[in-house]
């Protein structure tokens, strides 16, 4: 009889012990089972080297970047050299000569009209008067320039703008493809400047085409 | 007419332009104040009133390293000036890489009131005449003790019948009223509205009207008074800061009380223990003269462990049923902590820099996109470089203000210093270092390696929202996880959610291919769900 009560005591004290391991971790973070099946062995964006699988506990690899910048001189696919200089010279050449690859079509407008919520909005305003979030909460200066009909300004200058910055705006060629940037400016062009959508914009002037933005 | 048509070279007309606003501008005695306004919704984008470059020199001292005809100038046309073969300007072309400072064609006297502003900034904000001046000056720093006697003011003597914003109460919204009338007509208006009206004031006149006559009741209040109230109304305070103070208050109360219950527990637990201990002894000891008494000896438990055996064995089923009791609450306990085995819900981690996606996402409102812009394009979301915060944080220093990050107040500039060092940035002059260090980040979601996950499926096809698995980011200043990310809650979002086939070639193109039994199923429902397209298989997500 002794020896069944004193097993089943140990049995309880097991359950009880076991289950306070379920308790979770510090920060939130929880406890892991078998961290072959949670850590790759290839690196893996934004991981610590010393977080891969295999890897874990050599010190010497912690801290080491899995975030590199490409090789100098690579370019991504569908990337087009820019061969204006970031410089006023540039600034100007590009005005001159720099006109849209791509077709000014419905699609590429609305495709425009998204990306611009998404990057202008909070500083150009809702419809494009420099009174954006940021310069309602005063957290940011009014901006110099205001989209608007009498607004004369090539789209190479646009262009060349969004790629390097200008003035307080800062380079957004690393959150724009080459393409989205060319939707941005039809969308400011013909939401904004009212320019008309098939006007003379260096390029034969189009109908809609639906294939011309995915070329 | 014909004088007009033959005035068409752009010379003349330019010449014509300025001197038709040089006549509108003589009448109108500029100060410095109204240079500061100039400046701050002109020259602000490019300078600075310190010593600190932005795009152009910061200009603190420029009155006295040029002279005022030299400034009006420059600042009129640089680019004349550079031709002309000014020494100082072309000096100044060539610093800033022969980026010209664009032509301003301001008036004689708005340059010299700008001027006079570059001079002497303090004087003109300290003999602000306007109240609403004084107020968009000092937003963000202290309050103005001037509005804060208006605010009590106000309460005291007006919030009856008006409100400071558009809302009609007794008397109309307040909102902007300094701007729709002179501060004298607002002074004879608040202390005797009366007079005003009887005097024939139009705009009195029709206010009266609109109100049904109703009378506004003459107010006693003195001209400071009024002062202070429309400072008030111009730029009432945030009231965010006291809401923050009571939320702390409340907080540390509960880690205060939660505190107090635990060191009451224990104490209730070792008082019980000795009241147990001392129970034993003396039951001990009753037992044994009690043995002693009948002859016999003492045989029973005597230490407590013992005592504790004895009862046990003399009350199994009592024994029996707590047994199984534990025995399944720890099993059942046992389940739910190895359902949280790599659920790392809640995980919500400091970061090195001080980010605040409150201040970011929610009160600027700043799409997610913005800063997250490989979300749309690749399998992460992308934690942005720095040279994305440089974007804003090359104006943005944070001056002197202060936020709160998990429940507790940094200032603003040291977390933004953060970034210039890391980037090797000199604020005053402007310049890149050449010794960047990356920021460690700690990555927030983590998936486990034998599960793919791609945003772009998700937020550029699936058109889904961030905060749909993320939660409200725009309201987290530290962000944490917000969802389970379990295969579970995977499955049953995948289930029931539509997917939009419009504008996707893709589709069309695969619904024309599918065998029409297969088609007419699929769409039975007119709905097409991510299960219906394989959102199910396993080998969708793990291969």
């Amino acid at each position: 009889m002794k020896n069944y009560l004193n097993n089943s005591i140990k049995i309880v004290g097991m359950v009880a012990i076991i289950s306070l391991f379920s308790c979770k971790e510090e920060n939130g973070l929880a406890p892991e089972y078998m961290p072959d099946m949670y850590r790759s062995p290839s690196i893996e964006t934004y991981v610590d080297y010393g977080e891969l699988r295999g890897k874990q506990g050599d010190d010497s690899l912690r801290n080491t970047l899995t975030a590199r910048k490409p090789v100098e001189g690579t370019i991504h696919r569908g990337f087009t050299p820019y061969p204006y200089e970031n410089s006023i010279e540039g600034y100007n050449q590009a005005g001159e000569f720099l006109k849209s690859p791509f077709d000014y079509t419905e699609q590429s407008v609305a495709k425009g009209k998204e990306l611009y919520g998404m990057f202008c909005v909070h500083c150009h305003g809702g419809a494009g008067q420099g009174d954006g979030s940021l310069v309602e909460r005063e957290v940011f200066p009014p901006l110099p320039v205001k989209f608007t009909e009498s607004l004369e300004l090539p789209e190479g200058k646009m262009f060349h703008t969004i790629t390097f910055g200008k003035g307080l705006m800062g380079p957004h060629a690393s959150q724009l493809t080459q393409e989205e940037r060319w939707q941005l400016i039809h969308y400011i062009r013909v939401g904004f400047m009212k320019k008309p959508l098939t006007a003379d914009m260096g390029q034969t002037a189009v109908v809609a085409d639906t294939n011309a933005v995915v070329q | 007419m014909n004088k007009i048509t033959r005035i068409n070279s752009r010379g003349t007309l330019l010449k014509l332009a300025l001197i038709y606003f040089s006549f509108l501008f003589v009448q109108v005695n500029l100060s410095a104040q109204d240079g500061e306004k100039l400046f701050k919704t002109t020259c602000t984008a490019c300078h600075k009133l310190t010593s600190d470059r932005l795009v152009g020199p910061g200009l603190a001292g420029v009155t006295e390293k040029r002279s005022k005809e030299w400034l009006m100038g420059f600042i009129k046309n640089s680019q004349e000036m550079i031709a002309n073969g000014d020494k100082d300007a072309i000096a100044i072309f060539e610093e800033y890489n022969k980026v010209p400072m664009p032509a301003h064609p301001f008036s004689d006297e708005e340059l010299a009131a700008i001027i006079d502003y570059i001079a002497n900034p303090e004087a003109s904000s300290a003999k602000k005449e306007e109240p609403k001046e004084a107020a968009t000056a000092d937003a963000g720093a202290e309050v103005d003790p001037l509005v804060l006697e208006g605010q009590k003011l106000f309460k005291n003597n007006c919030k009856a019948c008006h409100s400071i914003g558009t809302d009609k109460v007794v008397g109309p919204g307040l909102k902007g009223i300094s701007d729709k009338r002179s501060h004298e007509w607002l002074v004879k208006w608040i202390q005797n509205s009366a007079d005003l009206i009887a005097s024939g004031d139009p705009d009195a006149n029709a206010i009266f009207e609109e109100y049904n006559k109703v009378p506004m009741p003459a107010q006693p209040v003195s001209e400071e008074d009024i002062k202070a109230i429309l400072a008030y109304i111009a730029n009432p305070p945030a009231d965010k800061k006291t809401t923050t103070a009571t939320e702390e208050v409340v907080a540390t109360a509960e880690e205060d009380s939660s505190m107090v219950t635990f060191i009451v527990l224990a104490v209730i637990c070792v008082s019980l223990l000795v009241v147990i201990l001392m129970l034993n002894k003396t039951r001990t000891m009753v037992a044994k003269a009690n043995a002693e008494k009948a002859g016999v000896e003492y045989t029973g438990p005597v230490s407590l462990v013992e005592a504790f055996k004895y009862t046990l064995s003399n009350n199994k089923g009592y024994v029996a049923v707590v047994v199984v009791v534990l025995v399944f609450t720890g099993l059942v306990n046992l389940m739910g902590g190895a359902a949280t085995i790599g659920v790392h819900q809640g995980y919500k981690p400091e970061q090195p820099i001080k980010f605040s996606h409150k201040i970011h996402a929610g009160d600027d409102k700043i799409d997610c996109n913005y800063c997250h812009s490989s979300a749309r394009h690749s399998k992460t979301s992308g934690i942005p470089s720095l040279n994305l915060c440089m974007n804003c944080h090359t104006y943005i220093n944070g001056g002197d203000k202060t936020f709160l990050y998990n429940g507790e107040e940094y200032p603003m500039a040291e977390e933004i210093k953060k970034i210039y060092k890391h980037l090797d940035y000199d604020p005053k002059t402007g310049k890149y270092g050449d010794n960047p260090t990356p920021v460690k980040w700690i990555k927030v979601h983590n998936l486990p390696d034998h599960v793919f996950f791609s945003h772009q499926q998700h937020v550029t096809v699936g058109n889904q929202q961030c905060q749909t698995c993320h939660g409200p980011v725009e309201e987290m200043d530290v962000v944490g996880q917000h969802s389970k990310l379990t295969m579970g809650w995977c499955i049953e979002c995948h289930k029931g959610t539509g997917v939009s086939t419009k504008d996707n070639g893709y589709y069309d193109e695969m619904h024309k291919r599918m065998p029409e039994e297969f088609r007419n199923k699929v769409l039975e429902d007119g709905k097409l769900t991510v299960d219906e397209i394989g959102g199910m298989e396993c080998a969708k997500c793990h291969y």
